[in-house]
């Protein structure tokens, strides 16, 4: 049908089916370039991928820093395959003597001369796998972007930010001009897989960085998850450590919570799955000398699932740090805690070290702040807010 | 390596082809396509365990009350339930509507703008808002760079005219600290309780006298703190 020997076929079925290992993004390139190996051979070959703005290179038998280093802005303006990659939205594999013959090609400095031949490279395929979430535009690719910038790094770096660009680019290269048609047919079929192995990947590694993602947002909480019978399915490094420090002897087995903790959650659960209960389920607590866990739970009855949410309170009387927490300054705070202690202007001003004036001037913007008349209005406001009172007539 | 090939190998090619189109229907079993039939199912599985997995913290997280920031205190992402804390305690000033780059409401913002630009201290004070018999603790966890709001709600203490007679004070004492406490001016008490300017201060002595307080201010401070009325500072991790 496309002129493939049944070895050949057989050489690709078996590469296939490597192709599909699941793998990170990271993994891919030289993945890729070792499942290659199977089905053509090369004498150098190299995969270029773009990803979170990042330009990565990969290359066997083949320096790939050195080759970075023989690129020059001509080298894209001249180079036929990036240009016809680019120029059409066509990704399949080309070799460079569809562009050019054996002559033209030596005769071509920018990329004979000075990069290729270093390498004894004669003939080369090139074939790219285009970000699926991203349709290559090659209108709003501009050589320009790096052709005007003479650093290296700088050039690779203005490169990988293209989004435009096809994601994961192949390199093949041999020291002859000995590429077949039935190469290009095998790697054209090879690419069509590599296209959705990649896809695959991508699939993969987004979906790991969001697992990693939502577990770094949970492991700085007290975040416990169990079955309705009370065994532990999950539970976060800071709640392992709350847990170890407010039931000191008392948590033993592992996959339960401690005794009293444990009964606590049945007790709740029991409740819960009585008919029309409506009652707010109270919080666990428990006390240290001058501290206090609080221990919340939250029932998610569709997946049978019971959520502890545990939080660690520092309890204290007022200070003065106490009123940053309802929203004013280090300095205000202070002024309005000495007030609560009946100091007037002049001890305050005593206290910090400050000008009475400069009290005044502190205390005005604090009234205006807080919306009130003054000092006994905005002590009253700061008290009722921190202490979290509601007056009751 | 396979044993037996069809006559046509490339249509076995394009039925392995189909094979690991993990969307495609499954292929129909034969000597050759089994190993790769069994190999897309390893793979579809692997994707399964790793969906379940990526759902079911979802599923937590979505009950934690956790708003992700930028370094500048723009909402990257909001936790189903954080959003309805914010319309509740914020039900003017919160549209929840614009995600990416919302704004907070502006008075978490203001809290939180003045904490970023005092470098002074690192213990980050929370931001504590009252609504009816509730209040809204506002936590602020940075983590490389990547600042998180985590939000508590804890019921309110109720406060009432007989609420410091535990404490030692008269009915009449108690009523009086009670607005106090509120901020009202003692004629404005007086007018209150229909009395006269100077049995309010008179009380107002016995009050202090009673608490060992310099005036009405520490009183109040004293009375609070006789309550038991504590200030609980959330313990950042």
């Amino acid at each position: 049908m496309n002129g493939l020997s049944d070895r050949e076929y057989q050489q690709l079925i078996s590469c296939i089916g490597n192709l599909y290992n699941v793998c990170t993004l990271a993994d891919f390139p030289n993945f890729i370039l070792n499942n290659l190996t199977q089905i053509i051979s090369t004498d150098s070959k190299y995969c270029v991928s773009f990803q979170n703005q990042t330009i990565d290179i990969i290359a066997n038998d083949i320096d790939a820093a050195s080759f970075i280093s023989k690129i020059t802005p001509e080298y894209f303006q001249k180079h036929p395959i990036l240009n016809h990659h680019l120029r059409t939205g066509d990704w399949s594999a080309f070799k460079v003597s569809d562009f050019m013959t054996e002559v033209e090609y030596h005769h071509c400095d920018a990329i004979y001369e000075n990069a290729y031949k270093t390498f004894d490279i004669e003939d080369f395929f090139i074939f790219s796998v285009a970000d699926p979430t991203c349709i290559p535009n090659p209108q709003k690719w501009s050589f320009s972007l790096m052709t005007h910038e003479p650093d290296v790094a700088i050039r690779l770096q203005k490169l990988s930010q293209l989004s435009t660009l096809g994601n994961l680019g192949i390199g093949l290269n041999r020291n002859n001009r000995s590429f077949t048609e039935s190469d290009r047919t095998r790697l054209n079929l090879f690419r069509h897989h590599v296209a959705r192995a990649y896809q695959y990947a991508q699939r993969y590694t987004k979906t790991q960085q969001q697992i990693a993602q939502l577990t770094e947002l949970t492991e700085f909480l007290g975040v416990i998850t169990l079955t309705l019978n009370g065994q532990i399915k999950s539970l976060t490094q800071r709640a392992i450590h709350l847990i170890e420090s407010y039931f000191p002897n008392e948590w033993i087995d592992r996959h339960q919570l401690p005794e009293s903790l444990h009964q606590y959650t049945q007790h709740q659960i029991t409740q819960l799955l009585q008919p029309d209960n409506n009652i707010p389920l109270p919080s666990f607590q428990q006390s240290q000398y001058n501290s206090r866990l609080i221990i919340r739970l939250i029932p998610v009855l569709p997946q049978a699932e019971i959520i502890l949410i545990l939080e660690e309170y520092i309890t204290t009387h007022f200070s003065i740090d106490s009123f940053r927490a309802i929203g004013l300054t280090k300095r205000q705070s202070e002024i309005l805690f000495y007030l609560t202690q009946g100091c007037t202007n002049k001890d305050i001003a005593q206290i910090l070290n400050l000008q009475e004036k400069t009290i005044k001037k502190h205390l005005d913007l604090l009234y205006r702040e807080l919306n009130v008349g003054g000092r006994i209005e905005a002590t009253a406001l700061a008290y009722n807010r921190l202490g979290m009172l509601r007056v009751l007539e | 390596m396979l044993d037996k090939l069809p006559t046509d190998v490339s249509s076995l090619y394009q039925i392995i082809e189909d094979i690991y189109d993990l969307n495609h229907p499954i292929v129909h079993p034969s000597p050759d396509t089994q190993p790769h039939i069994d190999r897309a199912a390893q793979i579809a599985d692997r994707f399964t365990h790793l969906h379940t997995q990526l759902t079911q913290l979802q599923q937590t997280v979505s009950h934690l009350n956790i708003i992700t920031l930028t370094t500048d205190g723009r909402i990257t992402n909001l936790t189903a339930s954080a959003t309805n804390l914010l319309k509740t305690y914020f039900p003017d000033d919160y549209y929840p509507n614009n995600l990416p780059n919302q704004q907070l409401p502006h008075r978490i913002n203001n809290w939180l703008q003045l904490q970023l630009t005092d470098t002074q201290t690192h213990q980050a004070t929370p931001l504590i808002i009252l609504h009816n018999n509730h209040g809204l603790i506002i936590n602020r966890i940075t983590i490389r760079s990547i600042h998180q709001l985590v939000l508590i709600e804890r019921p309110a203490i109720n406060l009432t005219k007989r609420s410091f007679e535990p404490i030692g004070l008269s009915p009449r004492q108690s009523e009086i600290l009670f607005y106090i406490v509120q901020g009202y001016e003692n004629p404005e008490i007086a007018t209150l309780l229909h009395l006269h300017p100077t049995t309010i201060k008179t009380n107002i002595t016995n009050i202090t006298r009673k608490l060992k307080a310099s005036g009405r201010l520490e009183a109040v401070t004293i009375g609070l703190k006789k309550l038991g009325i504590e200030i609980m500072t959330y313990v950042l991790p």
